[in-house]
This record gives structure tokens, sequence and C-alpha cells, in this order.
């Protein structure tokens, strides 16, 4: 088992896909570490739909490739908790719609349905203080797991 | 004795329709001092959809309606904040956010939806910053209840 690296941070960061292809497996929104070394490690994540779309599933997986998002937020020193340094990972959130999809490592982590797909209805996805860890350069995302469009807020909050 | 505090007030519609307009926000004026903020709570008083994003602040900006804690806030009530944090709102003119957004949710259109936020590691707001709720898209952030939870 890897040793766990020293955490210097908690960030948090979120923002809002564009409307996704009506495609299975297509990628909603990913945090991507790009560092070339350094593990980060994802303590929550959540995701609050808008597209009220009926009969949709959704999955969390890790992703080996970033792939070529159509936005991405990239974090600063304000998404840092202590509001004292900037990510050192440089990891990113990447959202919807990719041009081309990451590359997805199987199985899925987590893969919720909700009959409705409410607006506001919230999923929420916690590994504990200790977190996932996700090594360097790789990633976790939320997929599609119908071919169903949808659009939501997706936040992140992870260790570095 | 731990320093630990909570307040709450209903936060009016945000101005404007614009993105980034703020509804409410927890406000540490103090010159030196930081806060740290443990939770963050929030429930809607109207049935319309609403885009609530947590986001730091730069400047107060000009707030109509303030709650100022005092030692009744304080959980041991035996200090009022040393650091003057107050809960701004309602503003004439709206604070500076400093962005990217921490966190995103959206909420349906219905009364008492809503959310509790709990950061297990707080977070921290430097002296002469705020903690704010705001709305990143352009629809205006609609009223609701709202608790902050510190230490400092």
């Amino acid at each position: 088992m890897a040793t766990l690296e020293p955490r210097t941070g908690r960030y948090g960061v979120g923002g809002r896909n564009n409307a996704t292809a009506a495609t299975i497996n297509h990628c909603i929104g990913a945090l991507f570490n790009p560092h070339g070394t350094k593990s980060i490690y994802v303590i929550l994540f959540t995701w609050a739909s808008i597209s009220g779309a009926a009969s949709t599933t959704r999955y969390v997986q890790r992703i080996t490739a970033r792939g070529t998002p159509g936005v991405t937020v990239t974090p600063d020193i304000d998404n840092d908790y202590d509001a004292l340094l900037a990510p050192i990972s440089g990891a990113v959130l990447d959202l919807a719609a990719y041009s081309v999809q990451p590359t997805l490592a199987p199985p899925d982590f987590f893969r919720p349905k909700m009959t409705i797909d409410t607006p506001g209805n919230i999923e929420e996805l916690y590994f504990g203080e200790q977190g996932l860890l996700l090594p360097a350069g790789t990633g976790i995302g939320l997929f599609q797991g119908a071919g169903t469009a949808v659009v939501g807020d997706l936040s992140f909050v992870w260790d570095e | 004795m731990s320093l630990s505090y909570r307040v709450a007030g209903r936060s009016v519609v945000s101005s404007g329709a614009g993105a980034d307009a703020v509804g409410c926000a927890l406000w540490n004026p103090h010159a030196t001092m930081d806060l740290t903020v443990d939770e963050v709570h929030f429930f809607q008083t109207t049935a319309t959809v609403s885009n609530p994003g947590l986001v730091r602040t730069t400047t107060r900006g000009t707030q109509t309606t303030t709650v100022t804690p005092d030692i009744d806030n304080h959980d041991e009530r035996l200090l009022a904040p040393i650091t003057g944090a107050v809960l701004d709102l309602d503003y004439s003119a709206d604070p500076t956010i400093a962005g990217p957004y921490l966190h995103r949710l959206n909420l349906a259109a219905v009364i008492g939806v809503g959310f509790i936020w709990v950061f297990n590691r707080g977070i921290r707001v430097p002296a002469g910053t705020g903690l704010a709720l705001a709305t990143p898209v352009a629809v205006l952030l609609q009223p609701g209840d709202v608790t902050f939870v510190w230490h400092e």
C-alpha cells in the first residue's frame, strides 16, 4: 500500500456543465490531477441536477486520460479552505461537453439512479477524511449511465 | 474556552438578475484576526428555482440589513465575537467576489428546500474578507433562512 503523502491543504471547487450529447458513457465533469508526481485525495463529491430528465442514471469512475473538456474551472488561492495557496497539483474541474472523452478505468465506484431527475436533487459521495487517492495524471469523473443528456452543478472537495 | 459562534437570519432576493449577485455573507471586519467557517445552512423561503454557490468576498459592499452577533451567539455564552463578524443579508451595492466558486448547488422551486454544508476542516476567512452565498448564473438567488457557524 502506498505511503500517504503529507497534506498541505483542503480545496473545493464547483461548476456547471454544458449539455452533453445524449450518449451513454459521456462524461459530465471530472476532477483531474495533471501533476507529474503528486497525488491528491478526494474527500467529497456532490451533484445537483437541473435538467429534469426522466429515468437517468449516472456513475462515478476513475479516468486515466483527461480527454478534451468543453469548459475548465481552474482553482486558485480562493479555493483553498485556508486561503493560503493555489493547488500545487494544478488540479482542475473539467466540464462537459467534451470534444474528446476521458479514458475510463472501470468498474464503477458509485451508480445512482433517479426515476425522475428532479431539478435540485442532490447526490453526495463522501470518501471519509482519509479520502480517495487520485494518483498523478489521473482523475475521477461523473458519467452518463444512459443515453440521456443531463446538466447540473458539480462540486469536488479534495486534500493535497 | 471554545470560541464557537453561530448566527442566523433571512436573506432577501439577490439584487439584479446578473451572475455573481450576492444573497448574503458572513463578513470578517477585523484588521488582523481570521475566523474559520464550520457550517453553512440555507433553506429557501420561496417556490422559485435558485442556484446558490459558496464564494469568497474581498469587500463588504454596502449592506442594508445586518445581524450583529453578540454574547448570545457564543456557544458558551461568554463572549461576543472578537472579530466583530457580522451576517449581511441585503445590499444596495454587492460585495466583490473572489472566485472560482468553492461549492455549487441548485435548488428546486419548493419552499423549504435547502442544504447544510459541514466543513470538517473549516474554511478560513482571513481578516477583512468574507464568505458569501451568491448566484453563479444569471438567475435571481432566492431569499432564505441562512445560518453560519464559525470559530475564531
